[in-house]
C-alpha cells in the first residue's frame, strides 16, 4: 500500500461556494427503495482499505474560476485564482463503490434546512476542505444521497477530525460530499470512512447495488496546507 | 442456580470418560449437543483450585437489583434524577478459566467493596454486566444477542468482552481509587480484605467520562469535536447543552427490570461509543434550531422552560413533519416507541474526552436488547427521509448529524446476588 501525497498533480476547478441542492429528489426516480434496504447485517460492515493513487482524477468539467453566485455568495475564505485548487489525496474501492478523497483550501458552503440554506463558513483552525467523490466502481457514475462519515486519524491512531460529510455540488464540481476540517500538522494520516447506501431511487439494474454499509480507509500524507 | 442446566460438551463428549473431563475442556467444549446433569457438572467442577473455597462475606442488605440506583441519587428541583458525576466503563477479558473458586473470590471482593463504601453516588455505584462472549465461554445460550449496527450510516466496532464493569460516583478521585483496587492491583482503604477482581478479569478497554452541570465546560479545552472558539454553557451537564434523562423522557428502573424467566430481577445493558462533532451544532444552528432537533420540529426554547421535567412528545406522522418543517426532532422520532406512555429504555449516558475526542458513552438499560434496537432504529427516522428531500439520514434528522457511532456492545446485568459469573456451572453465591 502506498500513501498518496500532496505532490500529486493538482487540478483546478470551482468549489461549492454556492451549494444549490443538498439532496437529489427521489421522486423522479423509477424505484424508491424501502427504508430498511441498507440495513447492516450482524457484522460491522465490510471493511476496505485503500491507498493513495498517483493518478489525477479527471475533473468533472474542469472549470477554472469562481462560483460566485447563489447561496453563500463568493465568501470562500481563500481568495484568488488558486483558492479552489484541488489536490487528490487518495482513493479506494470499497466493494461496489469507489471513493476519491480530494482537498482544497477551506470554503463556505451551504446546507439546506427545509426552506432555507444555512451557510457553513470555515471555523477557526480549519485548514482544509475535504471532498469525497463517491462513484459506482464499475460505471464511474456519481452516487448522490448517500451518507458518508469521515474520521481522520494521525499516525498514532488519534482522531484529529470527525464528522458527517455534507452532500453538495458546485459549478463544475458535480455531486460530492465534503466539509471543512482542521488537520493539525504535516504528517501521515488515514481517512476512515463509513459509507452508507445511496437512498436515491434506482432502475432495476442497480437495485441490488450499494446497499451494504461499508468501511473504507484512505491513507494520505498531509504537507501542512491544501496547496 | 439458573443457567447451570445448559452446560454443553464437545461433539466427542459422549465418548470421553467422565473421569477424564477437565473444567477447561468442559468450558471450551463448544456449542454441540448434550447437556450434563447439574450433579455431574458440579462433580466435575469441584476439584483443583476449588478445594479450599474462600469464605464469602454475606451479601449486604438492601436493593437486590444492581441497576437500581435512582433511590440513592440526588434530584433537581423538578424531580429529575441527577446522574453520578463521574463514570468508568471497564471492558474485561478473563484472566484464567472461570472456576467457582475464582467466582467466589471475585464476589467476595465486590461484597467487601459494598461494606467499605455505600452503594450511592456518595460512595460508589457498581454494575457488572456479562456479554455474549461470557456465555459462549461457559457453553450457555446467551440471553443477549451480539450487538450490531443499527443504522445505515454506521459501521461500529462490535464490542464482545466477557464482562463490563460500570463504576459511578460523584467524587472522581474516589472512583479512581475504587477502579485501581478492583482491577489494577491496588488496595482499598477501609475494606476488610481484598476487593480485587484481577484473578478473574483484566481490563481490555477503559472508557471514562462525566455528566453534570459545569463539567463539559471545564473539560472542553483541546477536545477534537468541540468548538474551540465558544465555551459550552456554564450550567450545561452535557456537551450538547441539554439535560439527559428528564423524568418524563425516561423509563423507570421497574420498567426495565426483567420480570420473569431465568434472569428475573436483572436487566440488559447496551453500551455504545458515539463520537461528537459539535462545531456545526453550535455554529450552524441557533438555540431554536437546536431545540427543534433535540426535541421536536415545533418545539421551542420556551417549551423547555415551561416543562423542565421533559416536554411531551405526541406520536406524529414523521413524513408529515418532514414535509412541512424540513426537519424532524430527535425525541419526536422516537415518540412512537413507548410503553405505558414512557420510553422503554433507561439512559445513563455520559460525556467523555477519551483520546482527546468528544464522545458520549451511551449506557442504556432495558428489559431486552430488542427494546433498545427498536428505540435506536426509530431514531433513524427512515420514513421522514423518504418523505422530504430536506431530511437526510444525517442532515435535518434529529441530532444524527452530530453523532458517529464507533462501537456497540450488549450485556446481561444479573440481579446483585448473581452478578458474578452468572450461569457458571457449580457456582452459586
Amino acid at each position: 500500500m502506498s500513501d498518496a501525497t500532496s505532490s500529486h498533480p493538482t487540478r483546478r476547478t470551482t468549489m461549492p461556494s454556492s451549494a444549490t441542492a443538498r439532496r437529489v429528489s427521489t421522486t423522479a426516480a423509477f424505484l424508491v427503495l424501502a427504508a430498511g434496504l441498507g440495513a447492516c447485517g450482524d457484522d460491522a460492515g465490510t471493511s476496505v482499505e485503500g491507498s493513495g493513487s498517483a493518478t489525477t482524477t479527471a475533473a468533472t468539467g474542469g472549470h477554472d474560476g469562481h462560483a460566485g453566485s447563489g447561496h453563500g455568495g463568493s465568501d470562500t475564505t481563500a481568495t484568488g485564482g488558486d483558492a479552489h485548487a484541488m489536490t487528490r489525496l487518495g482513493e479506494t474501492t470499497a466493494g461496489d463503490r469507489k471513493v476519491e478523497l480530494d482537498v482544497s483550501a477551506p470554503v463556505t458552503f451551504a446546507v439546506s434546512e427545509g426552506e432555507r440554506f444555512v451557510r457553513h463558513a470555515p471555523r477557526k483552525g480549519e485548514n482544509a476542505h475535504v471532498m469525497l467523490v463517491l462513484t459506482d466502481a464499475q460505471s464511474g457514475d456519481r452516487l448522490p444521497d448517500a451518507s458518508i462519515t469521515l474520521r481522520i486519524v494521525d499516525a498514532a491512531g488519534k482522531v484529529v477530525a470527525s464528522g458527517p460529510q455534507y452532500p453538495m455540488t458546485g459549478l463544475g464540481m458535480g455531486i460530492h460530499y465534503g466539509d471543512n476540517v482542521a488537520i493539525p500538522k504535516a504528517g501521515k494520516y488515514v481517512a476512515q470512512l463509513v459509507i452508507g447506501p445511496p437512498r436515491i431511487g434506482r432502475h432495476s439494474d442497480v437495485v441490488d447495488r450499494w446497499n451494504e454499509t461499508v468501511r473504507a480507509s484512505i491513507p494520505f500524507t498531509w504537507k501542512g496546507s491544501a496547496r | 442456580m439458573e443457567g447451570q442446566r445448559a452446560l454443553t460438551r464437545g461433539p466427542d463428549a459422549a465418548r470421553r470418560p467422565r473421569t477424564g473431563l477437565t473444567r477447561r475442556r468442559l468450558l471450551l467444549g463448544g456449542g454441540a449437543a448434550g447437556v450434563a446433569g447439574a450433579g455431574a457438572a458440579a462433580a466435575a467442577l469441584t476439584g483443583g483450585d476449588d478445594a479450599s473455597p474462600v469464605a464469602l462475606p454475606p451479601l449486604s442488605a438492601g436493593e437486590p437489583r444492581q441497576h437500581a440506583w435512582d433511590a440513592t441519587l440526588r434530584r433537581d428541583a423538578h424531580d429529575n434524577v441527577l446522574a453520578p458525576r463521574f463514570h468508568r466503563l471497564l471492558l474485561c477479558d478473563l484472566v484464567a478459566d472461570p472456576t467457582p473458586a475464582r467466582a467466589r473470590a471475585a464476589e467476595a471482593g465486590l461484597r467487601r467493596l459494598e461494606r467499605a463504601l455505600p452503594r450511592s453516588a456518595a460512595g460508589v455505584l457498581v454494575v457488572v454486566g456479562w456479554g455474549p462472549a461470557w456465555f459462549r465461554r461457559i457453553g450457555v445460550a446467551s440471553p443477549v444477542p451480539r450487538a450490531r449496527a443499527l443504522s445505515p450510516t454506521e459501521a461500529p466496532a462490535i464490542d464482545d468482552p466477557v464482562a463490563i464493569v460500570h463504576l459511578a460516583a460523584d467524587d472522581e478521585a474516589r472512583l479512581d481509587r475504587v477502579e485501581r483496587a478492583l482491577l489494577h492491583g491496588g488496595t482499598l482503604r477501609g475494606a476488610r480484605g481484598s476487593v480485587s477482581l484481577t484473578d478473574l478479569l483484566r481490563v481490555r478497554a477503559r472508557r471514562t467520562g462525566f455528566v453534570g452541570a459545569g463539567l463539559p465546560r471545564a473539560r472542553q479545552r483541546d477536545v477534537v469535536g468541540l468548538p474551540g472558539d465558544r465555551a459550552i454553557d456554564r450550567d450545561a451537564p452535557l456537551y450538547m447543552g441539554f439535560q439527559s434523562g428528564l423524568r418524563r423522557n425516561q423509563a423507570t428502573e421497574d420498567d426495565v427490570t426483567i420480570a420473569e424467566g431465568p434472569w428475573r430481577g436483572g436487566t440488559t445493558m447496551h453500551v455504545s461509543t458515539i463520537e461528537l462533532t459539535l462545531d456545526t451544532w453550535y455554529h450552524g444552528v441557533d438555540q431554536a434550531g437546536r431545540v427543534r432537533r433535540m426535541f421536536a420540529a415545533d418545539a421551542t426554547p420556551q417549551d423547555l422552560e415551561r416543562r423542565p421535567d421533559g416536554i411531551a412528545n405526541p406520536v406524529r406522522d414523521l413524513r408529515d413533519v418532514a414535509r412541512r418543517r424540513g426537519v424532524v426532532g430527535h425525541a419526536e422520532s422516537m415518540a412512537s416507541v413507548r410503553r405505558d406512555d414512557r420510553p422503554i429504555i433507561l439512559r445513563r449516558d455520559f460525556d467523555s474526552r477519551d483520546g482527546d475526542a468528544a464522545q458520549v458513552h451511551f449506557v442504556a438499560l432495558q428489559r431486552s436488547i430488542e427494546d433498545f434496537e427498536r428505540t435506536r432504529r426509530a431514531m433513524n427516522a427512515a420514513r421522514a427521509i423518504d418523505a422530504s428531500a430536506g431530511v437526510g439520514a444525517q442532515v435535518n434528522n434529529g441530532i444524527n448529524e452530530w453523532l458517529n457511532v464507533t462501537a456497540r456492545g450488549n450485556y446481561l446485568v444479573p440481579p446483585r446476588a448473581r452478578r458474578t459469573c452468572p450461569g457458571l456451572p457449580g457456582w452459586s453465591a
